[in-house]
């Protein structure tokens, strides 16, 4: 069983570390930006103007404006090269590890979410155009990053990826799992303070999970 | 010391593994109770607005004939999982790889414990106003299968973080992880398939 003293190649190699987690990370922001977009186009095929209709955003003070793009565009990097700055100003491989590790861990999860996102569109679009399919507004709803779905959906990829540190022990992963679990907070914070009192909060039907 | 910690490890991952199955099922035992008690109250608010007074005496009591399959289905599939669980772990003592295939099942158990309790919340009250109609079937069959979809995208996340942190239990239990998505798709094809059948296309 892998333990703290037995982390992998790329955490014992501190130099392989330092020149393969940025461009890793770049890749991941790109890879994260083209499934965004294959996400809305697919959503705005397949039923135009639900996905903004079923999660409308909560007024907040401080809106954030502008496509869903641009804002993963700009979650992506205020997060990451901060986060890459100060790791690389770090001499020491813990704390560089759980700083860059981490955000190429938060974009991996932000990535696998947008792929399933994108999957579940896909489907139901699909069965739409053949038959009376069930409406799809809460997978599209969750691809609006500040949804509620979004949020939910990153703090239970924390959790899996705590999981995954309680194994392991790795910074990489605890690095990761506290940024997860920070934007899922975040993405649920405008939620929390005046989504059940606008009676608007809970999308109109289940979230697209259903197995034993 | 490491290796008496591993093996200490390995000895706590079924132990681990056989809570987080039983908390996963009395949630869901759970959530299945409420739906009872709830469809239970609708069936009767209705019978009442139809005046039907046979079916009104009925209020405040579950319907048996639907939910009595739905535990009888879930007692199995948890007997099913123990099953098998207990068939992998002998197996891993055999392979001599038993805390990776226990430290795989664990993690696939924690995330399914981890996605049943983010929808725990929505589901009963939504699914007690479903109408139980043939388009109901392939309803559940639908999110059957967008649910198979999640599962195969969390196994590839899960394998991920196994090759950044180079741990063979996170690797075992992202296989489980697909191999259980790719149960659950063919399943609900097979569903969406029967049910496609019944129900004409729209024009």
């Amino acid at each position: 069983m892998p333990l703290p003293s037995q982390l992998s190649v790329l955490e014992r190699d501190a130099a392989g570390a330092r020149a393969l987690l940025p461009a890793l990370w770049v890749a991941l922001v790109a890879l994260n930006l083209g499934l965004q977009r294959a996400g809305e186009l697919t959503a705005r095929a397949g039923a135009a103007g639900e996905a903004e209709a079923c999660e409308p955003r909560p007024r907040t003070r401080h809106r954030w404006h502008g496509s869903p793009l641009r804002r993963a565009l700009t979650c992506s990097l205020g997060l990451g090269l901060p986060a890459l700055a100060a790791a690389a100003a770090l001499a020491e491989r813990g704390p560089y590890l759980l700083l860059a590790g981490g955000v190429v861990v938060y974009e991996l999860a932000t990535a696998t979410l947008r792929l399933s996102l994108l999957l579940q569109l896909r489907l139901f679009a699909a069965l739409r155009r053949r038959t009376t399919a069930p409406r799809f507004a809460p997978v599209a709803g969750a691809i609006s990053i500040g949804g509620q779905l979004w949020g939910r959906r990153l703090l239970t990829l924390s959790f899996i990826t705590l999981c995954g540190l309680g194994m392991t022990g790795s910074p990489t992963l605890l690095g990761g799992s506290l940024l997860l679990a920070a934007a899922g907070g975040w993405a649920l914070a405008p939620w929390r303070r005046h989504g059940p009192a606008m009676g608007q909060a809970e999308p109109p039907t289940a979230p697209a999970t259903h197995h034993d | 010391m490491t290796e008496a910690a591993g093996a200490l490890g390995g000895l706590l991952f079924p132990f681990a593994w056989l809570a987080v199955i039983v908390i996963r099922f009395a949630v869901l035992a759970s959530q299945l109770r409420g739906l009872a008690r709830t469809r239970g109250r609708l069936g009767a608010a209705l019978a009442d607005e139809a005046g039907q007074p046979g079916l009104a005496r009925a209020r405040g009591r579950p319907p048996s004939s639907g939910f009595s399959a739905a535990w009888t289905r879930l007692g199995r599939l948890f007997l099913l999982r123990l099953l098998a669980g207990a068939l992998a772990i002998l197996l891993g003592r055999w392979l001599h790889v038993f805390p990776q295939l226990a430290g795989g099942l664990l993690i696939n158990e924690l995330v399914r414990l981890a996605i049943t309790l983010r929808d725990s919340r929505h589901r009963p009250r939504q699914l007690s106003s479903a109408p139980l109609a043939p388009v109901d079937r392939r309803r559940v069959s639908l999110l059957a299968a967008s649910g198979a979809l999640e599962l195969a995208s969390l196994a590839l996340f899960l394998l991920a973080l196994a090759g950044l942190a180079g741990s063979w239990p996170i690797a075992c239990g992202a296989l489980f992880l697909g191999a259980e998505s790719a149960l659950h798709l063919t399943l609900a094809r097979r569903a969406l398939q029967a049910s496609r059948t019944q129900i004409a296309p729209t024009s």
